[in-house]
């Protein structure tokens, strides 16, 4: 072993079996040797948290997992999920119709089937929502969460202080790492906005998941939206540019505004209200113009025009609607609400579209009787459960 | 939480720690496939698990363990031969170092990859997946023995027994070049 070694890079450290023996496998001289080598060399603080980064994420535990493959196998999951959710429904069913059916064949009648469904005239088609349960917000930093039950507005400084407000008007703080990746949580029901230590303002829209450092040291600002929706209005650093990565593509601007959907299950989306992006999916690279919205799904990318305002309207808490179809506006509210609603394919119900303007305001009864009135289909709520079907004549 | 939040969480780690336990990647996919339907039907249960990660980490270990088993009645494949005379929990750990962003030049690539593979080869299976569990993932030695099936101690034995193994293998230099480098800076 040579004694003139030279570190500048973190590639140095990870080309050394000695800093890697500290971090695979620390023993006492080890732990000696390299604390006193870093506290003599402060400047390869960051580098020595690079290689660590690199070996714990990158370099042992790599993402292998195709992306095509990673939603192909959520979907299957969801789908063998709702196969038995019903088959416990049907078990019951069953055994309450094999008592009848007794019944009957004690008078010598034989029309018990028990896989056929209940026959359904259109008047009686009902969508049915449920209410589920609230869940919490959770910010994750250095391996830990801390949990808000109400709306968050988090703001980070470049001191690495993170404030925390919920709408109750509870205040928190905290001091995080610089170099640490944190995470938050929206789930669905919940929204968030959040305030990036470069100025960036994010608004995270119910059911996302957003990663970003606490800084941005480096050459660029990169954030990861893991799930979920958010519209960014990202501060102007010509040198720094700032990507928005998700599983399937990566979004790169300088200073803009815009909004993104990656919700498993829907088309991905890309739209621009101000500036320009730049949209990398493999190989190819999009630039969107204002206005412009970049629809992605798999191996398919589409550019139109739209109205950005029924894009990004969610953040001012109303929903635009324009012939959108009732699914889609069930599914945004749900979302929202945390409402999970039930509807089976074949369904008159489904076609039917909303055009107009929602307020996505506290009393869920309210948004209803809207949806109720845009639709021209009648609601009713019981408990935890919503009621959608056609109007009485 | 909401089963795809739970999901695009922990798949990518949960995928990976299968297949270096040397299964072929359509068996781990099934495998986290059961792992999610039975954690998402079991609505008691879900309320009282405190450590969600962990608890999805030994479920694929276990239903890996099942379908190897199960497998191997049926046909003992080629890539699951080590597995044959192996008692109950005893899985090879195939974990290697990845190196391949552009950031990076191609030479060095190469050596970074070859040292820590190299390190990690010289070492046994279970000692690599208790290197993989706590260094990459973080888990508690009373977590780590619960995945391997076995007791506390003897995990902690397995650690001290690799450290020893690579300090003979490389320590001795490292000795003399601490030694002589703390020497040389109090000159």
């Amino acid at each position: 072993m040579e004694h003139d070694k030279h570190y500048s890079h973190f590639t140095d450290l990870l080309k050394d079996r000695d800093f890697l023996r500290w971090q695979l496998l620390p023993d006492e001289d080890l732990n000696k040797y390299w604390h006193a080598f870093f506290v003599q060399h402060p400047e390869l603080e960051d580098e020595r948290q690079k290689a660590i980064d690199y070996l714990r994420n990158e370099g042992l535990n790599k993402k292998i997992l195709p992306y095509n493959e990673r939603s192909a196998l959520l979907e299957k999951i969801q789908r063998s999920v709702n196969q038995k959710r019903k088959k416990r429904i049907r078990t019951v069913l069953w055994y309450a119709s094999s008592a009848a059916a007794i019944a009957l064949m004690v008078i010598g009648i034989t029309l018990f089937r028990p896989d056929i469904e209940p026959f359904e005239s259109p008047n009686e088609e009902l969508i049915i929502g449920e209410l589920l349960n609230h869940q919490d917000i959770q910010f994750i930093s250095s391996g830990e969460a801390i949990s808000f039950n109400h709306d968050v507005e988090v703001t980070l400084d470049e001191k690495g202080t993170v404030e925390i407000i919920q709408s109750d008007s509870n205040v928190t703080r905290l001091d995080v790492k610089r170099e640490l990746v944190n995470s938050l949580i929206v789930p669905y029901g919940k929204r968030s906005t959040l305030t990036l230590a470069d100025g960036t303002r994010v608004w995270l829209n119910s059911g996302s998941v957003l990663e970003f450092p606490s800084q941005f040291p480096g050459k660029s600002r990169e954030v990861k939206l893991v799930s979920g929706e958010m519209y960014v209005e990202v501060a102007h650093d010509k040198n720094k540019p700032f990507y928005v990565h998700t599983s399937d593509f990566n979004v790169r601007v300088y200073g803009t505004k815009f909004n993104l959907t990656n919700y498993e299950g829907t088309p991905h989306s890309v739209v621009l209200v101000e500036g320009s992006v730049s949209v990398m999916k493999d190989a190819a690279e999009t630039l969107l113009k204002p206005n412009e919205q970049l629809l992605i799904s798999e191996g398919n990318m589409e550019r139109q025009i739209v109205d950005v305002t029924r894009y990004t309207s969610w953040k001012d808490g109303f929903l635009l609607l324009d012939k959108t179809p009732m699914t889609e506006v069930l599914e945004q509210v749900g979302r929202y609400y945390n409402l999970s609603f039930n509807y089976e394919q074949d369904m008159n119900l489904k076609n039917r579209t909303c055009s107009g303007k929602i307020y996505l305001s506290d009393n869920l009864d309210n948004v209803m009787t809207t949806i109720a009135l845009l639709s021209a289909t009648k609601y009713e709520k019981i408990n935890d459960r919503i009621y959608i079907g056609h109007e009485s004549e | 939480m909401e089963l795809a939040t739970l999901y695009n969480l922990y798949v990518d780690d949960l995928f990976t720690y299968g297949c270096y336990l040397g299964f072929d990647g359509e068996i781990v996919k099934d495998a986290i496939h059961d792992v999610f339907v039975k954690l998402t039907m079991d609505d008691a249960q879900i309320k009282e698990i405190t450590n969600i990660k962990f608890y999805l980490f030994k479920s694929l270990k276990n239903r890996l363990l099942d379908i190897y088993k199960k497998l191997k009645r049926e046909v003992v494949k080629d890539n699951f031969a080590p597995f044959d005379e192996m008692p109950y929990g005893e899985m090879p750990f195939h974990i290697t170092m990845n190196v391949e962003e552009d950031y990076i030049e191609k030479e060095e690539q190469i050596v970074i990859k070859k040292e820590i593979d190299e390190m990690l080869n010289s070492l046994t299976s279970r000692q690599r997946e208790i290197i993989y569990l706590r260094y990459v993932h973080e888990y508690e030695y009373n977590e780590i023995a619960e995945l391997l099936h076995i007791s506390v101690h003897s995990c902690r034995k397995l650690v001290s027994k690799a450290i020893l193994s690579l300090r003979e293998k490389y320590g001795i230099a490292f000795l003399i070049f601490s030694q002589t480098g703390f020497f040389l800076s109090k000159l």
